[in-house]
């Protein structure tokens, strides 16, 4: 990935938002195989770079930006870090959390939330006591001198671009465990049929597949939207990936809950894919007035996908958060799920660029208990 | 002080055996399970320390000579150990779906059921195959009887205590049968069993629930005594079909459990920041779900006894909801919590376990879709019932829960509720007889405003349900989307019932707030069909949450004290 230059953009030199919709789609490959894999990404590259592009200081970019682009990797911690000057120096002290990476990180880059308006510093990451977490880690802070720092912008850009930019590439992530699941529901069968062709099994199969493609089209919307859209866009993206993945798994059935097997993957996906609302979409800090109804999120999805007659974007959108959503009706599961298999049988991505795929996708092995780990 | 509602006091005197879940010195503490879960290990220390109170006598009826009076009371024991840890609740619980069968055979195979289980033999149920899954018609593993025992062949996978297990319940088809008719349900004690009829196949690594012993069963003409079969020949499947309705109201303890620990965990994770605007809409949402789910599973539970003809449908009922708005009141209090529930710190880590452990219940005895299916099949019933409305005072002993119910008899559990359900039959009446009430006494207005909304939602229902064809093989998604509205109308009628049948008892504190006015039965109703809740009613519910947790009580409608409140 950063062999191909994908990170450039966020990098010295780079031409910024402009190239993230290309920095998104570039991120979807590695999530199709690896969700996990993508995930670190958050908080080892994605969101120190953007918050150094995004402060207010040229040291800190250039220092972010060298240690990036040479190939190491950032721990970034988001909350719960003070500072206070001693000794002649600004340090850093109390438990940052989470340290998205914290495990490898030798760089690291904070907000600093501890009065008035908030900015990031950057300190040198090896040495502090680390507590392992389920998706993150925490890292305890005690005077740790800041190298250079810099304000940062208010309203908390920094977590909803790279939000978006990371929920964006998940999209690829949440394609391939359609994938795995629309094989499963061609190939198994119950009650005398295949589980593809029960309505209630296509319903929920066509509307992931519509979920996928609005999802998509709210991360491109999001990563190039002034905020506050972007971060409604992004809210709205990690509750349609999430909600698919429910269906999905309930199509799989027992199979969804075994870490080992020829469906593996997709619970590989789903582990890792569980923190995707909290570190991407947490809607206090993506919509921190009110959710917008569902037409305007629909209205931030820009060009919304071509869907057919009786499922709409809105429709999609209206209960992001209900405990089940409806199967789509077969009028409009139908034509979509032609479509689906189409894309499946040809090789092509799900999301709104069809683009070949490497329909053998390894899967990810079990990780023991890395929970979605992202380092 | 109220007197406790009945099955609360065996709870209690669990809670005082097994001691404060927050003290790593006791055997049940919150740390051996996440030790436990981490390394993939079965909880067996802590099931032997259930066994010394007595749990597996739980899973006998006290007519078979166990302990179980009604499945009220087990349901409410399930959940307290749930509360704790859901892979221990599985793990142990398991016996009870292994042993159920044998309830419905006749007093040989009764008592030898429950001899095992009383021993604290472990009993596993073999419904599952690899290949068919929920499809039990469909099932291959044979039973064939030869030299005058009965030879097991077949393989049996995704089974809790498979391997763990000292006797399995297995559901088999007899050799060279066809149809529903074609299935047996046969024990096979592996201590009877000769070497090389039988291997255990590897544990299976979960998502959750990591330590429970998830694996199969092949057998190889394994012989099995004659007397090991449960009923006539043939009669397996609808022995399994009516067990399911036990078992899958069961499964609604260990959502209750499961949902009470991830809100006690995001009440203190929150702590002063609970009582922020959006943390307490947030939080009181999550209690009036798990209130409602307390109240339906309840309900079900006392429906085993009272109406058992109607548990066919209301079991699937409870079994889709529960699980389902447990799993839904997981995922908000994890988005409540952002990522303070990945931290890494002991309350996130438990957090993080029992979402991941709470996944597998709507999986058990059939998932959410299979529940719904049994539900669409008996929707003609249940619209033609509409017409047969039920006088309140006959049905008021569903819901009266300070009343004792009758034993169980598992012979008058049907197939479907022909007569269709109480519970809606009944709601006309119920709602007729609080609007009377709220004529004399206006603090009553409200909830009999909620009462006349339900039995609209409940007619609407049932125009709606008439109108539909019945349902061909391949069920259309309109027939699905009735069935969940059925689910939904039948849990508000079931707190309508329920306030109306229990108010003014014993077990109901006298300065509950939550009762005077009805205010939980208009917070639940507004969680389960949308109706309007007002500030009042979240007033008294929030005093009665932050009060529970507090005082380390248990997250119910009646008072029942934890452990970590202290026993004394």
């Amino acid at each position: 990935m950063r062999a191909a230059g994908s990170l450039a953009a966020w990098m010295p030199g780079g031409a910024g938002p402009p190239q993230s919709v290309e920095y998104m789609r570039a991120l979807r490959p590695l999530f199709r195989r690896d969700s996990a894999a993508g995930m670190s990404l958050l908080g080892a590259v994605v969101r120190p770079a953007v918050a150094a592009r995004m402060a207010a200081g040229q040291e800190v970019f250039d220092e972010v930006g060298a240690h990036v682009t040479g190939g190491a990797e950032c721990a970034y911690a988001d909350e719960g870090v003070t500072a206070e000057a001693r000794d002649g120096r600004i340090r850093l002290y109390g438990r940052g959390v989470p340290v998205l990476n914290g495990a490898r990180g030798s760089l690291l880059v904070a907000v600093v939330r501890s009065a008035g308006a908030p900015w990031l510093a950057v300190a040198d990451g090896t040495g502090t006591p680390r507590t392992r977490g389920i998706g993150c880690d925490a890292v305890d802070l005690d005077g740790v001198p800041v190298r250079v720092r810099a304000p940062l912008p208010g309203a908390d850009p920094p977590y909803v671009v790279s939000g978006a930019l990371i929920a964006g590439g998940a999209v690829g992530g949440v394609d391939d465990a359609l994938r795995t699941v629309l094989r499963f529901a061609l190939s198994r069968e119950l009650y005398g049929t295949t589980v593809a062709r029960l309505p209630h099994a296509r319903g929920l199969l066509a509307g992931a597949y519509a979920d996928l493609l609005i999802a998509d089209a709210l991360a491109r919307a999001a990563v190039t939207a002034d905020a506050p859209g972007a971060g409604a866009a992004t809210w709205a993206a990690t509750r349609l990936l999430t909600g698919i993945l429910r269906d999905l798994a309930t199509l799989l059935g027992a199979r969804f809950y075994l870490r080992e097997g020829p469906y593996a993957g997709f619970g590989a996906h789903w582990r890792a894919l569980r923190a995707l609302r909290a570190a991407c979409g947490d809607p206090r800090r993506c919509t921190p007035g009110a959710i917008p109804p569902a037409a305007e999120l629909a209205a931030l999805a820009g060009h919304p996908p071509p869907l057919p007659p009786g499922v709409s974007v809105v429709s999609r959108l209206s209960h992001l958060d209900a405990e089940v959503r409806t199967p789509l009706a077969p009028d409009a599961a139908d034509p979509l799920l032609r479509d689906l298999t189409a894309r499946l049988e040809s090789g092509v991505s799900l999301d709104l660029d069809p683009t070949p795929v490497d329909t053998h996708t390894p899967i990810p092995p079990d990780r023991g208990d890395d929970q979605g780990d992202m380092s | 002080m109220p007197e406790r509602y009945p099955p609360f006091t065996d709870l209690e005197r669990l809670e005082s055996h097994l001691g404060d879940p927050h003290d790593e010195r006791v055997v049940f503490s919150h740390a051996a399970c996440v030790r436990l879960d981490a390394a993939e290990e079965f909880p067996g220390d802590i099931c032997a320390h259930l066994d010394r109170w007595g749990v597996p006598a739980y899973y006998v009826p006290a007519e078979c000579g166990g302990a179980l009076r009604t499945l009220e009371h087990g349901l409410h024991l399930l959940r307290a150990i749930a509360r704790r840890d859901l892979t221990v609740a599985i793990g142990h619980g398991k016996t009870f779906l292994g042993a159920v069968s044998a309830w419905f055979g006749g007093p040989e195979i009764q008592e030898l059921v429950a001899r095992w289980v009383l021993a604290g033999v472990p009993v596993s149920w073999g419904l599952t195959e690899r290949a068919h899954g929920s499809d039990l018609l469909a099932g291959e593993v044979t039973v064939e009887e030869t030299d005058g025992a009965l030879r097991l062949t077949g393989e049996k996978w995704l089974i809790n205590n498979a391997t763990r297990g000292g006797v399995t319940a297995v559901l088999a088809r007899v050799h060279g049968r066809e149809g529903p008719r074609a299935f047996d349900v046969v024990y096979a004690d592996k201590a009877g069993l000769a070497p090389g009829t039988f291997r255990t196949l590897p544990k299976e690594r979960t998502l959750g629930i990591r330590g429970a012993d998830i694996s199969g069963i092949a057998y190889t003409g394994a012989p099995v005594p004659e007397g090991n079969r449960v009923g006539e020949p043939g009669t397996g499947l609808e022995t399994v079909l009516r067990a399911l309705q036990l078992t899958r109201t069961m499964c609604a303890g260990l959502s209750l459990g499961g949902g009470e620990h991830a809100l006690r965990l995001a009440m203190s994770m929150l702590g002063p920041r609970a009582g922020e605007p959006e943390a307490r809409a947030r939080l009181l949402d999550a209690y009036a779900d798990h209130l409602a789910a307390e109240v339906v599973a309840t309900v079900a539970a006392r429906c085993a006894h009272l109406a058992p003809a109607e548990l066919s449908v209301v079991s699937a009922a409870v079994k889709y909801l529960v699980p389902l708005r447990t799993d839904a009141l997981i995922r908000r209090l994890g988005d409540l919590l952002g990522m303070a529930a990945w931290d890494g710190g002991p309350e996130a880590v438990r957090f993080d376990k029992v979402a991941r452990d709470h996944r597998i219940v709507d999986l058990f005895d059939g998932n959410r879709v299979v529940n719904l299916y049994a539900i669409v099949n008996q929707l003609p019933l249940l619209a033609a019932a509409c017409a047969r409305p039920v006088e309140w005072p006959q049905a008021a002993g569903l819901a009266a829960l300070d009343r004792p119910c009758p034993a169980l008899a598992p012979g008058r559990l049907r197939l479907v509720a022909a007569r269709g359900v109480t519970v809606l039959r009944a709601l006309p009446g119920a709602a007729e007889r609080l609007r009377e009430m709220a004529a004399r006494r206006p603090e009553l207005r409200p909830l009999a405003e909620v009462a006349a909304e339900v039995l609209a939602r409940a007619r609407s229902l049932c125009e709606r349900t008439a109108a539909l064809k019945p349902a061909p093989a391949l069920v259309p998604v309109e027939h699905f989307e009735a069935a969940e509205s059925f689910a939904a109308v039948f849990a508000a009628a079931a707190a309508v019932e329920v306030w109306l049948a229990t108010h003014g008892s014993k077990p109901v504190a006298a300065d509950d707030p939550r009762w005077a006015g009805g205010a939980w039965v208009r917070m639940v109703v507004h969680r389960l069909l949308g109706t309007p809740c007002d500030e009042p009613a979240r007033e008294a519910m929030w005093t009665a949450l932050t009060a529970q947790h507090r005082e380390g009580m248990l997250l119910s409608l009646f008072p029942c004290r934890l452990a970590e409140g202290g026993m004394g």
